[in-house]
């Protein structure tokens, strides 16, 4: 047997009955890129977590370099060799993007305080040495030109690329990405396969997750794809692509479902109008002049790239943020300064973007608190709660367990009946499909469905244009704050325009 | 941001700089930061400020200058390693009665007692924040406060030592060779120079490496993990700093007021320094030394114009938990961010207009 890098033997790590990884072996050989992929809650991030030190493992060894490291520390971890990134961005928003870099160089790890305390000239040597390292780190992902500004006014992909800097200055062999692509544009996406590849030909070897399947056949010289916990293939892309039991896991039966559609005759009188809206956030103007409306028991859809406003648009006809100019009508009256809390009760209701759980409650007790704004008595509101368990079962099984500890699919669901909850007329959603499996994806999308055909009105944001297309029945293009196309999604599917900008491909 | 902004002290410093650079100094530490240039222009006005002030504010602002030192630890443990501390009044009080004891007791001289004061609540800091290691956010205060509970019941009951809760009298005063440092004016300027220096060492802490260490836990203590840094040690290494910097205060206090006693170094005491530290600003080591003014200078202002107000017999006291009750309140409302950083905001807006 050839020895790995790394060496991933028979581990287990069970949480409260939960088996999140279930007796797992594979090997990364150096030099390699291997993806790690599989449905939402496979236990990708536990099975990482068990190799950085962040979670020990129950039972099983972790080896680096002939190594035994699942007993060691994550610092010690990190020191020896092996870096990663965050799914959910943990750079250091208290500092300068260089100084996050300079964290993790091995120069400025255990200065001396004293050296520290009266300024030593040694101890300003290295801190010139250390700035000088961190700027070729920040060169290595393009970002040197920011390197003074705080870390927290990055754009989403800039700080994606920002953690891969931070990694890199550890000097690791073996780099983790956890998600790299996660939620990125086109262009940024690209820019992320660039340095991988780079990475790669210098020698490092990298172990990833991701949901971007065109991405990781494209880079990856090895897949190993995990369902519930364990291993059901390893192997090339090819292999991958061709094998039956992981395209049945991982993408679903590929069914061309036929949503139906609700054609606007143009004489509706819409539910909820916004009239040339404009809304600064941090000093950005991130909205300038956008209109739309959506009629009853309709399921309207704006898509739109990273950035262009969509979250803004929401969040601002939710009342979270005022607008500068413009008006939001709601059942013909006038909404446009009224505070969140308040249309909450009127019955516009935002299912946020990452979900907003309440990691502490448990998922009945989230539809509980759902039903706060609602003036439904508690039999109705025991009724409702009963009906959200029809709609989505597995929430019913899991009703007694904590919602952190839910899967991110799971937690989109109970995110959706916790926003049901309060009887809305309309409901909003703020990209539901972040960071989920595509048959996860469509199993929402289908719930949005039914819910649209049971009547209710629905606004969704997406950047997954493909899938909220199929379902929507009437679509919004935003583009740098303003609405650029709108139209029948069956036309606007073929618009080249929409094509080229918005199309992902799975 | 980064850059700051060219200014007259800083071209003085760089004149000084040149001058030293010149005669190249033979030690390691080179004064080229302003700070140090600032330092010795407050040399004169530490020494003049006395004779203005009058016997009355001089021995305030001596108080003020012991707060302020260990202010600066509570700062740079809420601050930049994210611990919030209701203990800081017992580690001010153990340097306090460490040389209170040592004088009266032992026969040390203070100005011996005074480092050992500081080893002895370091030593402490470390025995308590090892014990703690693992306690986070709100467990690790309560443990702190218990702490503060049981040192203060121990100098209650230890009465052979501690002189019970009547607590130590006559602690002598410092003698540096053969100048002793008496009177208000030469504690002032004697206080104010510890004070100074312990804002500067501990500014450039934080601005260092290990600062930008440290923060990184405050920002992400899995990410900050994961590069490497063992953020056990570094929390463990910032409390016991922060002791430090207490026992510092309190050994300088012991000998000024020569009488020390529990009630001093109780759990009000520990959340009037976590007050002043949040008041000033914890963004910023030098909000510790806003903070100590503001506050120390509000509660003289409160005694002198709560009887005016509310009849000779009320006294401050009561009066004085509701209105930094209030001030806390309004505080957390409407400047989280302290005075320092509220000034910092005025100042970055302000150059964005000009701009």
């Amino acid at each position: 047997m050839s020895a790995g890098l790394l060496e991933f033997e028979r581990v287990t790590k069970s949480f409260g009955g939960v088996v999140a990884v279930n007796d797992n072996s594979f090997q990364i050989e150096p030099g390699r890129v291997v993806s790690l992929i599989g449905p939402n809650g496979a236990g990708k991030t536990s099975a990482f977590n068990c190799i950085t030190g962040a979670y020990t493992p129950d039972s099983g060894e972790v080896r680096f370099q002939g190594r035994k490291i699942h007993r060691m520390k994550p610092n010690q971890i990190a020191t020896m060799g092996i870096a990663r990134t965050f799914q959910n961005l943990q750079i250091f928003h208290n500092m300068s993007v260089l100084e996050n870099v300079m964290v993790s160089l091995a120069i400025t790890r255990r200065p001396h305080i004293l050296a520290s305390m009266l300024k030593f000239a040694s101890a300003r040597a290295r801190e010139e040495e250390a700035r000088k390292l961190a700027m070729e780190k920040l060169g290595l992902v393009g970002l040197s030109h920011l390197a003074d500004h705080p870390a927290k006014d990055l754009s989403f992909g800039e700080q994606r690329l920002l953690e891969v800097a931070r990694a890199l200055a550890l000097e690791p062999k073996l780099l983790l990405l956890d998600e790299p692509m996660a939620g990125m544009s086109r262009e940024e996406v690209a820019r992320m396969v660039d340095l991988i590849r780079r990475l790669k030909a210098e020698g490092l070897s990298i172990f990833l997750i991701e949901h971007d399947l065109s991405t990781v056949m494209e880079i990856s010289d090895k897949i190993i794809v995990l369902e519930f916990g364990s291993k059901i293939a390893e192997g090339t892309p090819e292999e991958i692509s061709q094998n039956q039991r992981v395209i049945e896991a991982y993408l679903g039966r590929d069914v061309e479902k036929n949503y139906e559609r609700k054609h606007r005759s143009g004489n509706e009188e819409p539910v909820l109008q916004v009239e040339d809206l404009h809304t600064f956030r941090g000093g950005i103007h991130a909205l300038k002049g956008a209109s739309l409306k959506v009629n009853k028991g309709e399921l309207a859809v704006i898509i739109g790239a990273n950035g262009a406003g969509k979250s803004t648009l929401l969040g601002t006809i939710a009342g979270l943020y005022p607008p500068k100019e413009g008006r939001i009508t709601f059942q013909k009256q006038n909404i446009t300064q009224l505070p969140a809390e308040k249309l909450a009760r009127q019955g516009i209701n935002l299912v946020p973007e990452r979900r907003g759980m309440f990691p502490e409650l448990t998922v009945e007790e989230s539809l509980r608190l759902g039903a706060y704004a609602s003036r439904e008595g508690k039999k109705r509101i025991a009724e409702d709660i009963e009906n959200m368990y029809e709609m989505f079962p597995r929430l019913k099984e899991r009703r007694k367990q904590l919602s952190g500890t839910l899967s991110g699919g799971e937690q989109q669901m109970l995110a959706i009946a916790r926003g049901l909850m309060s009887r809305p007329d309309v409901l909003m959603l703020d990209e539901p499909s972040l960071g989920l499996a595509p048959m996860i994806v469509e199993e929402i999308f289908d719930k949005l469905y039914q819910l649209k055909k049971m009547g209710m009105t629905i606004l969704l944001v997406e950047q997954n244009a493909r899938a909220a297309m199929k379902i929507a029945d009437y679509v919004y293009v935003l583009e740098n704050g303003r609405i650029k196309l709108e139209g029948d999604p069956d036309q606007l599917m073929h618009d080249e325009r929409i094509q080229l900008a918005y199309l992902r491909g799975h | 941001m980064g850059r700051k902004p060219e200014n007259g002290f800083r071209k003085g410093g760089v004149i000084l700089e040149k001058m030293l650079e010149q005669t190249k100094s033979k030690f390691s530490i080179r004064f080229r930061s302003k700070t140090w240039l600032g330092l010795l222009l407050l040399l004169p006005i530490l020494f003049g400020a006395p004779f203005l002030l009058g016997s009355y504010l001089t021995s305030v602002f001596v108080i003020m200058g012991i707060y302020c030192i260990t202010t600066v630890g509570i700062t740079l443990l809420m601050g930049y390693a994210g611990l919030v501390s209701l203990a800081g009044a017992t580690f001010w009080g153990i340097g306090a009665y460490v040389t209170g004891i040592g004088a009266l007791h032992l026969g040390i001289d203070p100005l011996l007692g005074i480092p050992f004061a500081i080893i002895i609540a370091g030593a402490v800091a470390f025995g308590l924040g090892w014990i703690t290691r693992n306690l986070q956010g709100h467990y690790f205060s309560l443990a702190t406060l218990g702490f503060g509970i049981v040192i203060n019941i121990i100098l209650i009951e230890e009465s052979e030592y501690t002189g019970g809760s009547s607590g130590l009298i006559g602690i002598p005063g410092l003698q540096l060779g053969s100048m002793s440092i008496s009177g208000d004016a030469a504690w002032f300027v004697f206080v104010w120079i510890l004070a100074m220096i312990s804002l500067v060492l501990c500014n450039n802490l934080v601005n260092s490496a290990w600062g930008r260490n440290l923060r990184s836990m405050h920002a992400s203590q899995a990410a900050s993990e994961a590069m490497g840094i063992d953020t056990g040690r570094y929390r463990l290494q910032a409390f016991v700093i922060s002791g430090m910097f207490a026992g510092l205060g309190g050994g300088l206090y012991a000998c000024y007021m020569s009488f020390i006693s529990p009630a001093v170094f109780n759990f009000d005491m520990s959340i009037k320094f976590v007050l002043m530290a949040v008041l000033g600003g914890l963004g910023s080591i030098w909000g510790a030394m806003v903070g100590v003014m503001v506050v120390t200078l509000l509660v003289e202002l409160l005694r002198e114009y709560v009887p005016l107000l509310m009849g000779p017999s009320s006294s401050g006291g009561p009066i004085e938990v509701i209105f930094f009750g209030l001030l806390m309140v309004i505080m957390m409302i409407y400047m989280p961010e302290g005075i320092i950083g509220m000034y910092q905001k005025v100042k970055a807006r302000w150059r964005g207009k000009t701009a």
